[in-house]
Parts: C-alpha cells; sequence; structure tokens
C-alpha cells in the first residue's frame, strides 16, 4: 500500500527537481570544442560583444571532467573521431552537446572522403545549430534552447522509479 | 630586408614592475568605474560594447544571409517557377525541388506557368552563401535576416515549401523584406567599360573590327538604359 | 554560557561567515572582472546575478563523481581536502574584531587567542602545499604532475620570504599573537601618522603582499591555474565538489591572506585617528569594529581580484627568480634595516 501511494511524483520530488533544473541550467559550463570556423563565432560570443558568461557559461574549461556543455563548433574529420568520442565519454554525467554549424550536423559542404558527415552518430547532439558559421546570437539561442531542455529535465524521476522497482 | 629591432634598455621604474601594474589599475579601474555607470542605466542596452541578446538585439544590415524564404510578388503570387536552378547552383546540394503543374482552380495563386510541387531545403547542410538567390531567374528565393535557427533535432531543421513561405510572411510583417536589387552592370554596357574594352584591344586595328567594337558598346549602353528605365 | 559553548557559537559563525564571503568572492570576481573588460558578467540568475554562486553550487553537487581507473584513490580524494581545510582552518586564528561585552562577560572576537598567532597560518598554509602535490600525483595524469609540481615549487620558494617579511614583523611587535599585535595599532606614530603596521614596515608590506599572491596561486603566480586553462594543470581530472573544493579553497586562501594583511599592515580594526571604544557602547563597539575590520579586508580581496585582471601571468622561471633572486635578498635586507631601527630607538 506504501509503494502505490507513492508512484507518481509528489511535491517534495517535484520541487528538488525543479531546483536541481534551476542550478543546473543557469550555470552550463561550456567546453568549446572548436575545430575550424565556427569557432571563432564561438570566441565571439564568449568575447565582450556578445558575452555567453551572462547565462553563467562563465568559466570555459578545457578539461572535460569539469564541463556540462561540449559545443562542438566546427568540420570533423575522420581522424578526429575517435578523439571527439573520447572527450565525450570523459564528461562527468549530466552532460549536453550542441553541434554548432553546419559542418557539425551534418558534414555541411563538405562531402569528401574525409570529412565525418555530421556528429550525431559519434555523440548524442541536443541542439543543433544551422549556420555557417551561426552568427553568436545564432549560438546564444541556442543555448536559451538548451537551457529549456535542461529545466524540463528529470533528474531525480528516473533513479526513483528504479528504486521503487517500478 | 627585415626591419631592425631597436632594444631599449628598461628603466629602473620599468624593472621594479610595481609601478607598471599600478599603472595597470589605474586603466582597469577606468574602465571598471565606466562600466559600472553605464550598467545602472536604464533599457536592455546598457554597457556600450555589449550586446545582451535576448532582449537588446544587434542591427543587421539587410544584406545579411540568414534563413531562406520563397517570396510572392506585389499580387500575392508565388514567384517560384520550379525549374531548379537554385538546386544546381548550390554548392552543398541541400536543395531538392520537383516541378509541376498548378491544379485546375489554383492558376492564380502562381505567378508563373509552373510551379514547385516540392522544395525543400536541408538547413543544416547549407552554408548560406546565397548562390541560389543570384542563380534564380524570378527573385523567388531570398535569404532573409533570421539567424535564430537552432532546433532540437535534425529533421526539425529540413525546410519545406509551407515553412520558407511562412518564412516570408513573417519577414514581410516584421519589415525585414529585402530591397530591391540594384541592376548588375553588364560587361561591356557601361561607357567606361566600352572605352576600356577599345583601348585594351591595340592589335585588331582593323577599321571593321574597331568599328564592331565601337558599335557593340553603344548597342549595348542603349540596352542597358533601357532596363535602367524600365526598373526605376 | 560556559566558554565552550561561546567557543562553539564564534566557530559556528566564523566557518559560515568564511562560507559566505567565499561564494560571494566568485560572484564579485565574475562581475568585477566583466566590468573590467566591457561586458557584463552573469545577470541572469538573480538581480545582478547574485544567485549564480548558488546555481554553480547546485551543479556541482549533483553532478557525477569521477575517480580516474588509474588513479590513486586515497591520493585522489584526500587532495582537495588537504587544501580546502587548512584554508578554512587558518582562520580561527584571525581577529575579525575587538571584544564584545555581553551580560557582563567579555567576549573577545577571534576564536582562539593562541601565543604563536600567525606561525600556526604559515604551518597551515605549508599543509596546502601537500593538496596540491597530492591532487595532481593521485590524478595519474601527466598535466596534472606538471601541473602539480609547479606549484609546489612555486608555493615553497615563496614562503621563504613571506617568513622572513614576518619575522620582521615579529621584530617590531615582540610577539607571534594576532591580537596583541592588533591591540598595539592604535594611536599615532610620529605624531601624525595612524599607528598602523604599514608605516613601520613599508618594504615589509611590499614583500608581504607580493608573496602572498605567490601563495594563494593568484595572478601574476597563477600557474597552477594558468595550466588549467592552457593545458589542464592539477585539477584536471577533478570534477563536480571535489573541484568545487578547489576553487572554493583558493578563495577562502585568499580571504585568509586578505584578513592578515590588514591585521599585521592596516590596523586590524582601527580606524585612523578615531577611538571607537570612546563613544559606543560595549556591543556596537564589538560590532563597528567587525565591520571596519570586514571593510577593510573587503578592500583587499577587491585587489586580488583587480589585479588579476589587470596583469598577466609570469613565466615559470621569472616566478623562480623573482622569488630566489629578487625577494629573498630584499626580506633579508628589510630584516636587516628593521633590526638597526629598533636597535637605535630602544
Amino acid at each position: 500500500m506504501g509503494l502505490q501511494a507513492y508512484t507518481g511524483p509528489g511535491w517534495l520530488l517535484t520541487k528538488a527537481e525543479q531546483l536541481i533544473n534551476w542550478g543546473r541550467s543557469r550555470s552550463p559550463w561550456p567546453l568549446p570544442y572548436g575545430t575550424a570556423c565556427c569557432g571563432i563565432e564561438m570566441m565571439c560570443a564568449l568575447a565582450a560583444s556578445y558575452d555567453m558568461a551572462r547565462f553563467g557559461a562563465e568559466r570555459p574549461s578545457f578539461s572535460p571532467r569539469q564541463a556540462d556543455v561540449l559545443i562542438e563548433a566546427g568540420t570533423i574529420t575522420k581522424k578526429m573521431v575517435p578523439v571527439l568520442r573520447r572527450i565525450y565519454d570523459q564528461m562527468a554525467e549530466p552532460k549536453w552537446v550542441i553541434a554548432m554549424g553546419a559542418c557539425a550536423c551534418t558534414g555541411g559542404v563538405f562531402r569528401t572522403y574525409s570529412t565525418h558527415q555530421g556528429i550525431s552518430d559519434v555523440i548524442p547532439v541536443d541542439v543543433y545549430i544551422p549556420g555557417c558559421p551561426p552568427r553568436p546570437e545564432g549560438l546564444l539561442y541556442a543555448l536559451l534552447k538548451l537551457m529549456d531542455k535542461i529545466q524540463k529535465d528529470h533528474p531525480l524521476r528516473k533513479q526513483v522509479v528504479e528504486a521503487l522497482g517500478g | 630586408m627585415a626591419k631592425p629591432v631597436v632594444k631599449k634598455e628598461y628603466t629602473f621604474l620599468e624593472r621594479i614592475y610595481l609601478w607598471e601594474i599600478v599603472k595597470g589599475l589605474k586603466l582597469t579601474f577606468k574602465h571598471f568605474t565606466f562600466n559600472f555607470k553605464e550598467s545602472l542605466k536604464k533599457g536592455p542596452h546598457t554597457v556600450p560594447t555589449c550586446w545582451q541578446y535576448p532582449e537588446d538585439r544587434r542591427p543587421i544590415a539587410p544584406v545579411f544571409r540568414g534563413a531562406h524564404m520563397l517570396c510572392l510578388d506585389d499580387e500575392g503570387r508565388e514567384l517560384c517557377v520550379g525549374c531548379g536552378m537554385c538546386a544546381r547552383a548550390c554548392p552543398a546540394k541541400c536543395i531538392t525541388v520537383k516541378r509541376g503543374k498548378p491544379a485546375e482552380g489554383e492558376e492564380g495563386k502562381y505567378a508563373g506557368k509552373t510551379m514547385s510541387a516540392e522544395f525543400t531545403i536541408d538547413m543544416l547542410r547549407c552554408i548560406f552563401c546565397g548562390f541560389c538567390e543570384e542563380a534564380c531567374p524570378k527573385g523567388a528565393i531570398q535569404l532573409g535576416q533570421e539567424y535564430e535557427l537552432a532546433e532540437y533535432t535534425m529533421d526539425a531543421c529540413i525546410y519545406d515549401k509551407e515553412r520558407l513561405l511562412a518564412n516570408f510572411q513573417k519577414a514581410k510583417a516584421e519589415g525585414k523584406l529585402k530591397p530591391p536589387k540594384k541592376p548588375v552592370p553588364v560587361a561591356g554596357g557601361d561607357k567606361k567599360a566600352g572605352a576600356k574594352k577599345v583601348a585594351k584591344k591595340p592589335v585588331a586595328t582593323d577599321g571593321k573590327k574597331s568599328k564592331k567594337a565601337a558599335s557593340k558598346p553603344q548597342a549595348e549602353e542603349k540596352k542597358a538604359s533601357e532596363t535602367k528605365r524600365e526598373e526605376t | 554560557m560556559d566558554n565552550w559553548v561561546i567557543a562553539l557559537i564564534k566557530v559556528v559563525f566564523i566557518w559560515t561567515w568564511t562560507l559566505l564571503i567565499a561564494t560571494l568572492m566568485t560572484w564579485v570576481e565574475r562581475r568585477g572582472s566583466a566590468m573590467m573588460q566591457d561586458r557584463l558578467g552573469p545577470n541572469r540568475a538573480g538581480p545582478f546575478g547574485l544567485f549564480q554562486p548558488l546555481a554553480d553550487g547546485i551543479k556541482l553537487f549533483t553532478k557525477e563523481d569521477i575517480i580516474p581507473e588509474k588513479a590513486h584513490k586515497i591520493l585522489f580524494s584526500l587532495g582537495p581536502i588537504l587544501f580546502a581545510l587548512p584554508a578554512f582552518s587558518a582562520y580561527a586564528v584571525i581577529p575579525f574584531g575587538d571584544k564584545l561585552i555581553v551580560n557582563g562577560k567579555e567576549i573577545i572576537l577571534q576564536v582562539a587567542d593562541v601565543n604563536v598567532g600567525f606561525l600556526y597560518v604559515v604551518a597551515l598554509g605549508a599543509m596546502a602545499v601537500y593538496g596540491i602535490v597530492l591532487g595532481g600525483w593521485g590524478s595519474n595524469n601527466k598535466y596534472s604532475i606538471l601541473g602539480g609540481l609547479r606549484s609546489t615549487a612555486q608555493l615553497i620558494s615563496y614562503e621563504v620570504p613571506f617568513g622572513l617579511s614576518l619575522l620582521a614583523v615579529v621584530l617590531v611587535y615582540g610577539t607571534f599573537s594576532l591580537r596583541e599585535i592588533s591591540l598595539v595599532q592604535q594611536g599615532t606614530f610620529l605624531g601624525f601618522l595612524p599607528n598602523w603596521g604599514i608605516f613601520k614596515q613599508p618594504l615589509g608590506f611590499i614583500l608581504f603582499i607580493v608573496t602572498a599572491y605567490a601563495e594563494a596561486n593568484r595572478v601574476p603566480f597563477d600557474l597552477p591555474e594558468a595550466e588549467s586553462e592552457i593545458v589542464a594543470g592539477y585539477h584536471t581530472e577533478y570534477g563536480s565538489m571535489r573541484l568545487g573544493l578547489y576553487l572554493f579553497g583558493e578563495y577562502v586562501n585568499m580571504y585568509t591572506l586578505a584578513a592578515l594583511m590588514v591585521t599585521l599592515y592596516f590596523g586590524a580594526w582601527h580606524l585612523p585617528y578615531i577611538d571607537m571604544s570612546k563613544f559606543l557602547g560595549p556591543v556596537s563597539y564589538g560590532i563597528a569594529s567587525f565591520l571596519v575590520f570586514f571593510l577593510k579586508t573587503a578592500f583587499f580581496l577587491w585587489l586580488f581580484v583587480w589585479v588579476r585582471w589587470t596583469v598577466p601571468r609570469f613565466r615559470y622561471d621569472q616566478v623562480m627568480g623573482l622569488g630566489w633572486k629578487a625577494l629573498i635578498p630584499l626580506a633579508l635586507v628589510n630584516l636587516f634595516i628593521t633590526a638597526l631601527c629598533i636597535q637605535l630607538t630602544v
């Protein structure tokens, strides 16, 4: 009887989830994985004109263990694929990926033997940004969309359901 | 030749470095107080150098190449005839066009005799070069000023015809349509260009040829001026 | 109330206060650095971004804790703890105000008035070196080891001028105890200057402030951190709250050193020429002295942030050269001059 009463999310669980989601979405520390021209626009978004630090992304860390969001900006060649996978695996959960630019999403205009046609088969991507390169405001819009996505996440529910054996 | 570098000796104050630090501190303090005062102003654009997206948007040049839109003419008819020139011209091969004939009662919707039955652009392949805009003979496809294109899935970034028409309606409602294009000067049609051409041909000094060269630019100039009169 | 209850209250209060100041410092650093760089720092997380440290904290707490497979588990876990705890504990001997008289009982605003005063602080600073080198070694990562070793070399070589400049302070005041040093710093010196330490020890103050920046791993001596931005130094392999402990420990270290600077050289809680105890009641005097001390410390904390975003960092050989070839001789000269002056005036 006790288990049946708690199958749905209660007030405490929902509130705790909201708090965690609020905290996570307001402090997305990016891992700037800039390989090509989109990297310049990403640097521009991190710089003073279109300050990404306003959203809490102040500390771009190059160490994957400390970052939340992998902003993949630029072309991924076939040589780079295992490196990208490795860096993604080294990141700590919860982690998100933004694929910035045409080359990151689908290989863009480079349908060649050396370019990997999009990173979505290497790592799971959360937000895709078309553009070549996308404007820094485009990247900020994608970051806002990612923040929305994080806010709708359910970080605690999966574990509670598993713990209850449901 | 390499420029010879003159190495200056450091002065005593520079060597102890503390005075240099103080000078640096004065500069950063100036920046800090200026920006602090500016940040207390009202309105979305407070600090002059920082564009606070999303409330505060930077003005975009009218020739900015953003998301595509399929345009209507002044009477509201679709300009696209489904010729597929844009698909041919696209370097990334992201446009797919299928030509079709308009259905029985719908001929008033289209400006041309044919229309595009299917028109898809894969935005994730597009490099926003604008070749499709240049190649289009009817001026139907244009690159607008929309740059907020991020989506959660790859399928959501494949724009079909409805989406492209909707883009046009949105741009029209916001007043962000592209200004009409200035006529591109035809080669040899301009007086100056013509004179240059004649001057550049010293070899062909036949009477006939030079006459031809002289008459050609005049004829083209006449044409160019006629088209100019038409468009203005 | 019994003495131990009062001591417990003081400990809890100072612990909470230090934590609060460290979180506030992260906010001050981000907004302040942003203003200096012609941009705005975090301003979405709350009014003026004040909840940004809270969001960071929540995020760090709920992140996955990774221990690399081949890392030495004990050393890896011990690193951040050995770095953060001494930073917190060092604040036990710093007088953060004068006394408070409640119910006829005199409560000094200092957790423990030991007679070895700042020697305790220096010793704990040396413990922090363990935190860095163990963290770097335990990570089993070549960048961490390099970062950790460089940081260790920097820290231990700057402890010598740090200690020597403090020795000069001992010569002047004749005691290690921080409370007694603060009590002496009232009134005037030479008739017109406030009786603060800086006027008696100008060279000593410059030495102290430079070595304090080196001890706190702050720019221009932030080699261990710099590596984090360029290559990734001793906290490469740390994520979630272990990283939080490192980052936090750094801010608390900064706070301790700023408080020490104020205590030794700027007349801990005394206002320049005014003697507050003459016109304030006992409780309000205690609170006022606390506030004065805090404001002075706040200025030095701001100076830490200010210098960080002004000056580029030094190269490793420049740091070592400065420490051994410039600061130690200067510290010895300072000691000699101080001893001479004391001998001539006594």
